[in-house]
């Protein structure tokens, strides 16, 4: 277990050299420039020249590749040149509202997802399968800005019953958290909502054919029983990952949803860092996402290997 | 073993989400404003007031920034010597008194018992420092400052002498933008090139907190002392009325457009000119407030538009009303006129140049393009959608001036991009600008060689330093007007399109607001 675990974490460096590499390149080669920025329009180019060598733009491209990078080994992702403040800490505090509106987003969907999927398997061909999955459809099409619009000139504007931009922490307690985080994650969870009510009604479609279900049917189990007790149950396995494995996506694809939303997640931080030509926190930030994903997958190969011992990590 | 994974990837999240939620606990700091309603001249109303500011400022420190949202914010919290009223002469607000003796030698008498944020009294070792830290930041003060510096004549006293008169430096003294904040001494010494931290002002509010790309917090300041006198621009009494007010950081405009409507925010920045009739049949109130210039600036340093006669041409041929219709959209917020300043600066106003202004002349501009010998080479306009003012006049521009046989292009970019691109004057021929207003003609950007694409031209050097090296503001005012008329004569390193508003937008229960060299906050009330 031990060199399967040393193994994969070796293999991860070359693949984090490569994105840091690529991700540097790009950010560095793209027009625009932190100081400007920082300085205002009516920053003379002696004071733009000024601000770059104290932030060390200056330096040659390769050297500034070095300086960041031996930061990195130290567990350092530098200081924004706009904010001034180290990009852990950034990261740290934009993770917090898109971790909460992902697993919320996620939460909305399965509520809404699986009652359709079952009740549109449990009704099949009729006029209310029809609608449920023509709605569903309609969830996968929408693009999430566009609900999310819709939501806010609805609930926010037009009703007055939800707040339509901005974050509230726990902290402030769970009732105001949740008020903040409705819209945004209706918008989100929309198309993951579609996505799993279509895979619920076909999983469960599939099982109802099944042989046992025919027997239980034919013994006289009532229906309700029948399709949660025997069905659903056996069903499960294919919705769940799908959940699972779309999970990561809403994390990352939060960028239209928080900008629209105004939550200061980590969408919301590559975008501002891009219109600012924050080099530092922009590269930060795609190293900790690939990270995340290379460790989160790790934990779970070796947690899964845990679980179910017919799986051998060391072999092979 | 999908299903499992998926199951693991679930939890880990959970449990991450709620390790991250727990720590940010206790982040939020507790404003002490109590909703006490007594105090400064009886006037607080006390409760928050929430702004949807439509940009984070890079820092707080207005020193080291020209950026429109630092001015706004860090000026809740700093004070300068002087400040401009409305009608933009500089008026003393934490001097006392200023002896101004030809223009040369200055003596500053400050106010006593100023308190600092930190508890501290204000003395002219504070303002010392901070006055010549902020000397050496801003251009036209270090130009005409030179080495001299502010220094100390006694606690409360600083005096300053200048090599030569200049009819100008108090003026700049006043600036709105990038104004000599003053701060506690031990702060102004130690700070860096990218501004200070630590944020000790004099202000009417102190700050509280800057949760980054989030909100910016201040408080009252209990222990400010307001002038006995009534607001007048940046100048006058500030009173406080509310307890606490915070900045929330909403870059989209049409998020901060649906916060205003459902009451989210108390007050909106800068809503899109097209949101204006909308908006109007609402409750709210909306104040359109002229903030600047739209310029069409031309690349007078290099390439084709170096020749006057191109530039000329292009201006005889524009058809001012038609792109301002376009891109500013309702001629409530927005006016037209050959004004290169204010209308309200008294002391710089002025038409001259007036017949040159919106021609919309194609024959004249035909004889111009021959006259500079035009062959169809082509021109390029560059703009951006981060502004779409920018974008719709520019598209506008390329209509009218291919109508007149021109080969123009337009190569959109993002904001950043643009500002970097435009230093490369080989790139670009022309391309549409906002300009904020300024307090005297020296300071305006497009007439400067320092700025990227305007060309040197000897005329307009000379004219501008007889503004600078004028002995009384008659004589300055004099080649001013000289100067505009050649401006629009003959110069043009850019045409004057329009002037634009930024639409404020408040709840009806906010009283008080006023737009001078940006928002003024200090004096809102919210009556809910």
């Amino acid at each position: 277990m031990l060199s399967y675990i040393m193994k994969r974490i070796l293999s991860a460096i070359p693949v984090l050299l490569v994105v840091s590499i690529v991700i540097f390149l790009i950010i560095h080669i793209t027009p625009g420039n932190p100081a400007s920025v920082i300085l205002g329009e009516e920053a003379t180019p002696e004071q733009i020249a000024e601000l770059e060598e104290s932030l060390g733009l200056n330096l040659p491209i390769h050297q500034q590749y070095f300086s960041w990078i031996a930061g990195v080994f130290q567990g350092d992702l530098g200081t924004s040149y706009f904010m001034k403040a180290p990009v852990t800490e950034s990261i740290a505090n934009s993770i917090v509202p898109t971790i909460s509106l992902a697993i919320f987003a996620q939460i909305i969907a399965l509520l809404i997802a699986i009652p359709i999927g079952v009740l549109a398997a449990n009704k099949r061909g009729s006029f209310a399968d029809s609608s449920m999955m023509v709605f569903a459809l309609l969830g996968m099409s929408i693009p999430s800005f566009l609900l999310a619009l819709l939501l806010v000139l609805l609930f926010g504007v037009q009703l007055g019953w939800l707040p339509v931009a901005g974050f509230r922490p726990l902290s402030e307690g769970l009732l105001i958290h949740l008020q903040y985080l409705i819209l945004p994650a209706i918008s989100l969870g929309a198309i993951q909502a579609a996505l799993i009510a279509r895979m619920t009604r076909s999983s469960i479609l599939e099982v109802l054919n099944m042989n046992y279900i025919k027997s239980a049917r034919a013994k006289g189990v009532k229906n309700f029983s029948l399709i949660l007790k025997h069905a659903f149950r056996n069903a499960l396995l294919p919705i769940l990952t799908v959940v699972g494995q779309t999970f990561g996506t809403l994390i990352t694809g939060a960028v239209v949803v928080e900008t629209v939303f105004n939550i200061p997640g980590i969408g919301q931080l590559v975008i501002n860092s891009i219109e600012r030509r924050d080099f530092a926190v922009i590269q930060g930030v795609v190293l900790f996402i690939t990270v995340l994903y290379i460790f989160l997958n790790l934990i779970i190969d070796i947690l899964y290997g845990m679980i179910d011992p017919r799986v051998r990590l060391d072999r092979k | 073993m999908k299903l499992k994974r998926s199951f693991l990837a679930l939890f880990l999240f959970a449990a991450l989400a709620f390790l991250f939620a727990a720590c940010d606990g206790g982040e939020e700091t507790d404003a002490d404003g109590s909703g006490e309603s007594e105090g400064t001249e009886g006037s607080q109303t006390g409760g928050t007031l929430n702004i949807a500011l439509n940009a984070q400022p890079p820092t707080l420190d207005p020193v080291v920034t020209t950026s429109t949202a630092s001015r706004d914010t860090a000026r809740m919290m700093f004070e300068s010597l002087l400040v401009l009223n409305s009608e933009y002469e500089p008026t003393p607000l934490l001097a006392e008194e200023v002896e101004n003796d030809n223009n040369q030698n200055f003596t500053f008498h400050l106010r006593e018992g100023i308190m600092f944020h930190n508890g501290e009294e204000m003395t002219a070792e504070d303002v010392v420092a901070s006055m010549n830290r902020w000397k050496e930041n801003e251009n036209q003060a270090s130009e005409i400052i030179g080495d001299n510096e502010f220094e100390e004549v006694d606690e409360y006293t600083v005096s300053l002498e200048l090599d030569e008169p200049s009819s100008l430096i108090m003026g700049i003294m006043a600036i709105a933008g990038q104004f000599g904040a003053i701060m506690p001494k031990d702060i102004a010494e130690n700070a860096g090139p990218d501004g200070v931290t630590e944020y000790v002002g004099t202000g009417p509010y102190e700050f509280v907190e800057w949760a980054q790309d989030n909100y910016i917090h201040f408080q009252r300041f209990e222990d400010y002392q307001p002038l006995d006198e009534e607001p007048d621009g940046l100048a006058g009494a500030r009173t406080a009325p509310v307890d606490e007010i915070y900045f929330y950081i909403a870059p989209d405009s049409s998020t901060r457009l649906a916060g205003i409507q459902s009451g989210e925010y108390d007050l909106a920045y800068q809503l899109p000119f097209d949101s204006y009739q909308q908006l109007m049949e609402t409750d709210l109130k909306v104040e359109p407030s002229l903030a600047g210039d739209m310029i069409l600036q031309y690349n007078s340093a290099d390439g084709l538009f170096s020749d006057p006669k191109m530039r000329q041409a292009v201006n005889a041929a524009l058809n001012i009303d038609e792109i301002l219709q376009a891109s500013l959209v309702d001629p409530e917020i927005y006016t037209m006129g050959a004004n290169l300043m204010e209308d309200e600066n008294v002391q710089w106003a002025t038409d001259a140049g007036e017949e040159y202004y919106n021609q919309n002349d194609e024959e004249l501009a035909r004889q111009l393009l021959d006259e500079a010998g035009y062959d169809g080479e082509e021109v390029k306009i560059v703009t951006t959608r981060d502004y779409q003012h920018y974008y719709d006049s520019s598209v506008v521009i390329q209509e009218q001036l291919e109508n007149l046989g021109m080969n123009v292009s337009l190569e959109v970019y993002d904001w950043p991009s643009l500002t970097d691109l435009v230093q490369d004057e080989s790139a670009w021929h022309m391309r549409v600008n906002g300009y904020t207003f300024r307090p005297n003609p020296t300071q305006v950007l497009y007439l400067q060689p320092t700025t990227a694409g305007v060309g040197q031209d000897d005329r307009a050097d000379e004219l501008m330093d007889s503004i600078a090296e004028a002995d009384t503001e008659e004589e300055a005012r004099a080649s001013w007007e000289e100067m505009q008329e050649y401006v629009w004569s003959e110069y043009l390193p850019g045409t004057k399109l329009g002037r634009y508003s930024h639409l404020y937008v408040m709840a009806d229960y906010v009283d008080g607001f006023v737009y001078s060299n940006g928002g003024i906050f200090w004096n809102i009330s919210v009556n809910k």
